[in-house]
């Protein structure tokens, strides 16, 4: 495993050095030139998280470009070291973007360089929770048909968001999808009531790690029958 | 286990893989120890599609694969450190310099030698420094035969590595893999559609076309038993009834393969031309799939290194 990241660490430090550069301009510059916005910390993080959580695919998409996938399987390592070692050096490029682009913006806030309301609580749950569903969502697609499958993944959901929109719309009406989005909404945050604030956000981050870890196995089984 | 405790290296018994436009079917041979085995056969025969089923790079649809007496979809790490492997078109991280890569690559291999392996890039005139993407195709076969042959591997796949080189370090090459075999404990399985180069190094031949095998055996008993038969067109049937091992229609007659060259001589020898056959004649006339493989290797001759192998059919 620790070879794998390692072999990931080399193949794309640069290009992760200059992304996290890049993107970091972009969004801290982006309350910067626009003050007096109302959004908050946390929503600005998701905003940064959900890039970030695009990242692990970059690399995949990094090493299929290069056919060089067949050179990694043609190693002494198991198919399951090479996904699990996709996750986790996943998990570690998003949170590291995440991380230095919340961190950056902690310290111009505390500056008064930008007028986003204060971090709360949440902010890394939230983080944590955004890189952990695309992840889970999209790395089994990658692994096993590359940048393709994410693009076959992406275009189905918004076609799938479409076919619902025109089924909501010829048989009850759009204001029945957008009951049934308010009712998910209602739900969760009749949950996080219940239980707290601490207890939500451990279930939300254990919740997503099950997600994950079913996305692994998903993975593991799918590029295990990947043909080189 | 080591790779002497198993009888073959390699072993493909019954072995198919369909594809969409191409099915390998029922293809049976093996890797002995200490012994190169020639893998030869037109384009899209199926030899690219044996080495990757030898890799556990795809799964056969039916048959079976051993490498070291394991399924190397199963054990595939413990196997894979026992194999040097060239690909016919080697992939590599092409942005990063020829001495990154093998950074990368060693850190996977315990057997790893680094002084063989920055001997074996003086010795191909490999740059070092040079970024991946701006060797040749030959030079990029050179790098990666050096990093096949510098973990000390037991068997050594190497899909057409000799295509795209120099006749010099071709040459070469083949001195190189006859003297990695010496040691009687590495095995080579190297396709390739030169004959010359089988002739050279080869101690077993395996041929297949259409993915199916036509062949496989010793080269020594091609080379010393086999005949082609050259006659004029009114020889065909008789030819034909003679069991040959294929024929074909020329502008002056027909020509035949047979596989015993004191039969042929005495059947056909005061009518027709009979000489012994060529690799390049098994090649380009044997088109009849094998009634039953060959069986050679530790199972049923004792082979040594070096030694003729005799057939058992």
């Amino acid at each position: 495993m620790f070879k794998l990241l390692r072999k990931d660490a080399i193949l794309n430090g640069k290009v992760l050095a200059l992304t996290y550069a890049l993107w970091s301009a972009f969004w801290l510059g982006y309350p910067v030139l626009r003050p007096g916005g109302d959004a908050s910390f946390t929503a600005w993080a998701v905003m940064v998280a959900l890039p970030c959580a695009f990242l692990p695919i970059l690399m995949i998409a990094r090493e299929d470009k290069f056919k060089a996938g067949a050179l990694a399987c043609s190693l002494p390592v198991t198919r399951d070291a090479i996904a699990s070692s996709r996750y986790v050096g996943g998990w570690l490029v998003a949170l590291v973007g995440a991380a230095i682009a919340v961190g950056a913006m902690a310290i111009m806030s505390a500056a008064g360089m930008t007028e986003l309301a204060p971090p709360t609580f949440w902010l890394p749950v939230a983080v944590v929770v955004t890189i952990g569903l695309v992840v889970a969502s999209l790395l089994p697609f990658t692994l096993r048909f590359g940048m393709s499958g994410v693009l076959v993944f992406l275009v189905s959901a918004q076609l799938a968001g479409i076919v619902a929109l025109l089924v909501a719309a010829m048989f009850g009406g759009l204001g029945g999808l957008g009951t049934t989005i308010r009712s998910a909404v209602k739900a969760v945050a009749w949950m996080r009531d219940a239980l707290g604030p601490a207890a939500f956000s451990v279930a939300a981050v254990v919740a997503v790690l099950f997600l994950n870890l079913a996305s692994y196995r998903l993975s593991v089984w799918i590029y295990r029958r990947r043909e080189f | 286990m080591t790779g002497l405790d198993v009888e073959n290296v390699l072993e493909f018994t019954g072995v198919s893989k369909i594809y969409e436009a191409f099915a390998l079917r029922d293809v049976s041979f093996s890797v002995p120890p200490g012994y190169i085995v020639g893998l030869v056969g037109p384009n899209g025969a199926g030899k690219t599609t044996l080495m990757r089923l030898a890799m556990g790079l795809a799964a056969a649809e039916g048959g079976v694969v051993r490498v070291f007496g394991r399924d190397p979809r199963q054990a595939e790490a413990a196997v894979r450190a026992r194999i040097g492997f060239v690909h016919d078109t080697p992939a590599f991280y092409d942005y990063l310099s020829v001495e990154r890569v093998a950074a990368i690559v060693a850190s996977f291999y315990a057997a790893w030698d680094a002084s063989l392996f920055h001997h074996l890039l003086a010795e191909f005139g490999v740059p070092r420094r040079a970024r991946v993407w701006s060797l040749s195709h030959g030079t990029r076969t050179k790098f990666a035969l050096a990093l096949a042959l510098s973990h000390h591997a037991e068997l050594l796949l190497l899909d057409e590595p000799t295509t795209g080189l120099d006749p010099v370090f071709r040459d070469h090459l083949l001195d190189r893999l006859s003297e990695t075999i010496a040691d009687s404990r590495t095995s080579v399985l190297f396709s390739t559609q030169i004959m010359g180069d089988l002739e050279r190094v080869a101690d077993f031949i395996v041929l297949i076309r259409g993915g199916r095998l036509m062949f496989s055996g010793a080269k020594d008993d091609i080379l010393d038993h086999w005949a082609v038969v050259r006659a004029g067109a009114e020889l065909s049937a008789e030819l034909a009834a003679a069991s040959p091992r294929g024929m074909a229609t020329t502008r002056r007659g027909v020509e035949a393969l047979l596989d015993d060259i004191a039969s042929a001589r005495r059947r056909f020898g005061d009518r027709a031309v009979v000489e012994k056959a060529t690799l390049e004649d098994v090649f380009l006339l044997c088109r009849e799939p094998q009634a039953a493989p060959t069986r050679y290797g530790r199972e049923t001759s004792g082979l040594e290194p070096g030694s003729s192998a005799r057939r058992e059919d």
